[in-house]
């Protein structure tokens, strides 16, 4: 067993009123820079829908992600080897095309248009050329199922879905959809980690963020096509790639990350995970029906005695074993069962959790009249109007158990906190709801307090950093007295 | 070779000057000793020269010091050229009496080693029989398998005993076949004619003086007996005119190219799943469907 | 044939040489040192990856091979002629070097037109960027000029070049086999000496930062602030 630890998140689906304010957050923080205007590293997806960059899950146009063809772990795109023959051009990498050309708004010409008859207009224009530019697609072009034809019927997670149920997802009056709030799931196996040519990209030991090293890419590019979630992106001024930090400044000072503090359904979860690294390659090996619980069976219970004891022989700090046991992380993800990867079967092993979304009461049809309540208070999960295969296909890894577990177990918490405060359903009826979803009164209760009655410190146990550890181990402090500091001593620009 | 390789000659630097004073000092130390005059005189003036072996392009040197005096010599020696200029009648005697063909100006020429090559023909000049005599060429007629024999030196099959560079690399001949031989030097069909024949050529091939050639056949320098074939070569070949050199670059050209647009039509199989675009396909397809 | 003549072969190819091998080794180290960030192959494929294709792909794989034939001439002349001693293998050789450096031409050109036609890859071209395509376009058209008109040169370049760039490498310059090439020739060798001075200040430092050693490291890579560097290789 060889413990460490990883700042893991849970986004819970049945909160997200897609709002985007955690994609500005993030914005204005980290992308608002020559060359990153396209980038988001938070960003909010329909779902149905073909996300950004558009069709990112389907892997046999992008190549992202593990693949086993012979039992041996390899990377779909370019790993040792064929990086030699696809450095010049890689063969598998989406170009800016594919996600949007950055544009804003000619709006000097508002001020400075000579006089006219007409009213002067903000033209578009190109934020990489400054050339004017026909808008074709942004950022959230397919949001709320805008342009469904096109974009929701196209999302590769339908795969797999009678034709009934395809028609019934955009059918007018029964279309439903939900939203999908992604950021770099700073996963346990990352393939851009493993397919960076120079090394440049990395896990942190200490909490598993996945970061770039900026001074040692090389723009050999390898890691935006292995990346399967799209989640590593290339500056197109300075020519190196950039991804989600995890705003690491602000949680290595006790801080959520901005996408995290400013989300306002307070869908976000953030705490430390105790893994086991030995396993790790084990794990992302295993059959497609084992991936989901062979990646659960890595995180580890931090109350149990010995793996505080192996946690603090590989140098994890009291504090955090103390905040891995408090984390809000691991019980929606190992004990309630609750939080599921997205695509595990990229075998990066994600270490972002969703809670999948309870989806909208079907509709009964008797004859022509249309009736928005079921017969039963709460319906059941399989005649839910997201059709059960799809949010397997998006969280399940394609198996519909996993989801229509924490499904029931949400449901179950829903029947039970009805008996409570309304009354309408008796409390027999409730416990054996609870019984039947694999729950009890007192789990249901847990799971009621962290979902809806969550505090900032509930949903955000950060561990502190041990910076000051850290730099005593590297260096002496005085040695950067008086010096200028540390870092970049001239702004990061293209080329010379 | 002829005047225009003798302005090329005169084009040559000498190595040792090149990267200034220091080189020039160690080399010139070194100089001046009879050995080094023999290896000059054999490096520089053997394929137009002898000394007691009678007329190549220049005139015999036995006894040349008898004909003018020394200070002359040393003029001429040095500039050839600047003597011609300057219409000095004995010189254009020389000149119309090799055909009108100048002495090249000698790379590394100075009035030191001047000297020491006049002290150098003074003495050879009384012995019997100097190591300058000339390659004695027989004159019996060349046979089938000295023009096999040449012509399998000529393009390389068989190696030069000291390493030089088979005559193809630069030098192209009538009837080669394939490709052709090089462009970097001469067409050599006529080269018998131009070089007046068999004593003249062998003397010249002894110790080419063409500033390209010279660098390297000073090292590797080509053996009587491999001259003799050549010559063979030289000799029948003459007797046939020359190609037309343009088809064999044709030829050249257009597999250069043929195999070119091969390579890129195998790059665009080899890369066929290559990614090209997503959403734009996307759109398209499906304007394409409700279009329909 | 004059003077001038003189002192200006002694500058193109006994002085330039050795100013430009000093650029290179001073300003690459020192823009490494000094500016990490800096070196980066910079690519475009992310603006545009189509026409990217057809310029880059051929473009590598011809230089490579070209340039992999002058190392090789450079370093084993005497097997390189003791291989072109059969005239079909010459001609094999010829042939491939023209194609692959007709690739390269071809490569170059659309990488060029790519540059001159897209107006979001001209947003990120610079005026170093034109100056190393034009001595890159004149290098390697050169070159095919050099191969289709002087022939063979993969017979006289160990011949002659490789002494002189050996005579360079003893610091004993000595330039008489090439004085008195063609001016494809010396064109060619002199435009290589600007090449190698420019080198630093390009994008072409990527060729120096060739990630070799990923082929044998392991695919994970963790590094840890707690534990020394040593330790913060692999998963």
């Amino acid at each position: 067993m060889n413990v460490r630890s990883q700042v893991a998140m849970v986004f819970h689906l049945d909160k997200c009123i897609g709002c985007h304010t955690c994609s500005i957050a993030c914005k204005n923080i980290w992308t608002d820079r020559k060359g990153t205007e396209y980038m988001w590293w938070n960003n909010v997806e329909t779902k149905p829908g073909c996300g950004y960059p558009a069709k990112w899950e389907d892997q046999e146009k992008f190549s992202g992600g593990w693949e086993m063809p012979d039992g041996r772990l390899r990377l779909k795109s370019t790993g040792k080897g064929r990086i030699v023959f696809n450095i010049f051009h890689n063969p598998h990498m989406p170009s800016m095309d594919d996600y949007y050309e950055p544009w804003t708004y000619d709006y000097q010409h508002l001020f400075n248009a000579p006089e006219g008859e007409d009213q002067p207009t903000a033209v578009p224009i190109s934020m990489v050329t400054g050339e004017l530019i026909n808008i074709e697609s942004g950022p959230n072009w397919d949001d709320d199922l805008s342009g469904s034809p096109v974009y929701a019927e196209n999302d590769p997670n339908l795969a797999g879905l009678s034709e009934e149920q395809r028609r019934q997802l955009v059918a007018i009056e029964r279309l439903v959809f939900f939203y999908f709030p992604r950021i770099c799931n700073h996963c346990l196996n990352p393939a851009c980690v493993a397919s960076c040519p120079s090394g440049a990209l990395y896990k942190r030991g200490e909490d598993g963020i996945v970061l770039l090293d900026q001074k040692r890419c090389r723009a050999w590019r390898a890691c935006i096509a292995a990346c399967p979630y799209k989640k590593v992106f290339f500056n197109w001024f300075t020519g190196k790639s950039e991804k989600c930090i995890l705003c690491f400044p602000r949680v290595e000072t006790g801080q959520a990350p901005a996408c995290f503090h400013s989300c306002v359904g307070r869908i976000r979860y953030l705490g430390v995970l105790l893994y086991d690294a030995e396993r790790v390659e084990a794990a992302a090996r295993s059959s497609q029906e084992d991936l989901i619980e062979a990646h659960r069976s890595l995180i580890l219970d931090p109350n149990d005695p010995e793996v505080m004891a192996q946690a603090r022989a590989n140098g994890i700090h009291d504090s955090v074993i103390e905040s891995a046991r408090k984390s809000p992380v691991y019980k929606f993800v190992k004990v309630w069962k609750m939080a599921l990867p997205p695509h595990i079967e990229f075998r990066t092993l994600p270490m972002l959790f969703y809670v999948p979304p309870m989806a909208p009461v079907m509709a009964v049809k008797e004859g022509d009249a249309v009736d928005h309540v079921s017969g039963e208070l709460f319906h059941d999960i399989d005649e839910s109007r997201v059709p059960m295969k799809f949010l397997a296909n998006l969280l399940g890894g394609g198996h519909e158990a996993k989801v229509r577990y924490a499904l029931r177990k949400q449901k179950a918490v829903r029947w039970y906190r009805r008996a409570v405060t309304v009354g309408d359903v008796d409390m027999p009826t409730a416990e054996r709801m609870l019984r039947e979803a694999d729950s009890s009164i007192e789990e249901a209760e847990a799971i009621y307090r962290l979902t809806s009655l969550c505090t900032f410190e509930d949903r955000f146990v950060i561990p502190p950093a041990h910076r000051e550890q850290a730099i005593e181990m590297l260096q002496d402090p005085m040695e950067r007295k008086e010096s200028a500091g540390f870092g970049f001593l001239s702004g990061p620009t293209r080329g010379l | 070779m002829k005047t225009a390789g003798g302005t090329h000659a005169q084009r040559r630097t000498d190595p040792c000057r090149v990267p200034g004073a220091v080189f020039a000092v160690l080399l010139t130390a070194a100089s001046a000793s009879g050995q080094e005059a023999a290896d000059f005189f054999r490096q520089n003036c053997i394929s137009c020269h002898t000394i007691g072996g009678g007329r190549l392009t220049g005139p015999d040197l036995k006894d040349v010091g008898k004909r003018k005096d020394r200070a002359w010599h040393l003029r001429f020696l040095q500039n050839p050229q600047a003597m011609i200029d300057s219409g000095d009648p004995y010189v254009l005697q020389l000149q119309q009496q090799a055909r009108g063909q100048v002495m090249p100006t000698i790379t590394g020429m100075n009035t030191a080693r001047a000297e020491a090559l006049l002290g150098l023909i003074e003495a050879e000049s009384k012995l019997e029989k100097s190591q300058f005599v000339g390659l004695q060429i027989t004159d019996r007629p060349f046979t089938a398998e000295d023009y096999a024999e040449g012509k399998s030196l000529f393009v390389g099959a068989k190696r030069l005993a000291k390493a030089g560079p088979a005559c193809i690399s630069c030098h192209t001949l009538k009837d080669l076949g394939g490709l052709g031989g090089g462009r970097l030097g001469p067409d050599l069909s006529r080269v018998f004619e131009r070089m007046e024949g068999r004593r003249n050529l062998g003397a010249w091939l002894m110790a080419p003086v063409t500033p390209t050639m010279q660098p390297i056949f000073k090292q590797h320098p080509l053996q009587p007996e491999e001259i003799l074939p050549l010559l063979a070569v030289f000799e029948e070949t003459a007797k046939q005119g020359s190609d037309d050199v343009s088809v064999a670059l044709l030829n050249f050209f257009f597999l250069g190219l043929g195999g070119m647009v091969i390579g890129l039509v195998s790059i665009d199989a080899l890369w066929k799943g290559r990614f090209r675009a997503v959403r734009r396909p996307l759109l398209m397809e499906s304007a394409t469907r409700s279009g329909r | 044939m004059t003077n001038a003549q003189f002192y200006l072969d002694d500058l193109l190819f006994a002085v330039l040489p050795y100013v430009s091998f000093s650029l290179f080794f001073i300003f690459t180290i020192h823009r490494y040192v000094r500016r990490t960030f800096s070196y980066s192959s910079l690519s475009s494929q992310f603006l545009e990856n189509q026409y990217h294709f057809w310029g880059l792909v051929p473009f590598h794989y011809g230089i490579l091979a070209v340039v992999s034939g002058h190392i090789i001439g450079f370093l084993i002349p005497q097997g390189v002629l003791l291989f072109n001693s059969q005239p079909l293998r010459l001609y094999v050789l010829e042939v491939s070097g023209l194609i692959f450096g007709l690739m390269t031409l071809v490569g170059l050109m659309s990488a060029i037109s790519r540059r001159l036609t897209n107006s979001k890859i001209r947003e990120v071209t610079s005026w170093t960027d034109w100056i190393l395509f034009g001595l890159l376009f004149v290098q390697v058209a050169g070159g095919i000029s050099v191969a289709l008109f002087h022939p063979w040169g993969s017979s006289w370049f160990a011949a002659s070049a490789t002494p002189y760039l050996w005579s360079l490498i003893k610091f004993k310059p000595d330039y008489t086999y090439i004085a008195a090439m063609p001016f494809m020739v010396k064109l060619h060798i002199v435009n290589a000496w600007l090449l190698i001075a420019f080198f630093p200040f390009t994008r072409l430092v990527h060729i120096l930062v060739i990630p070799n050693t990923y082929l044998w490291r392991k695919p994970q890579v963790v590094r840890w602030y707690s534990r020394p560097a040593s330790a913060g290789k692999g998963a």
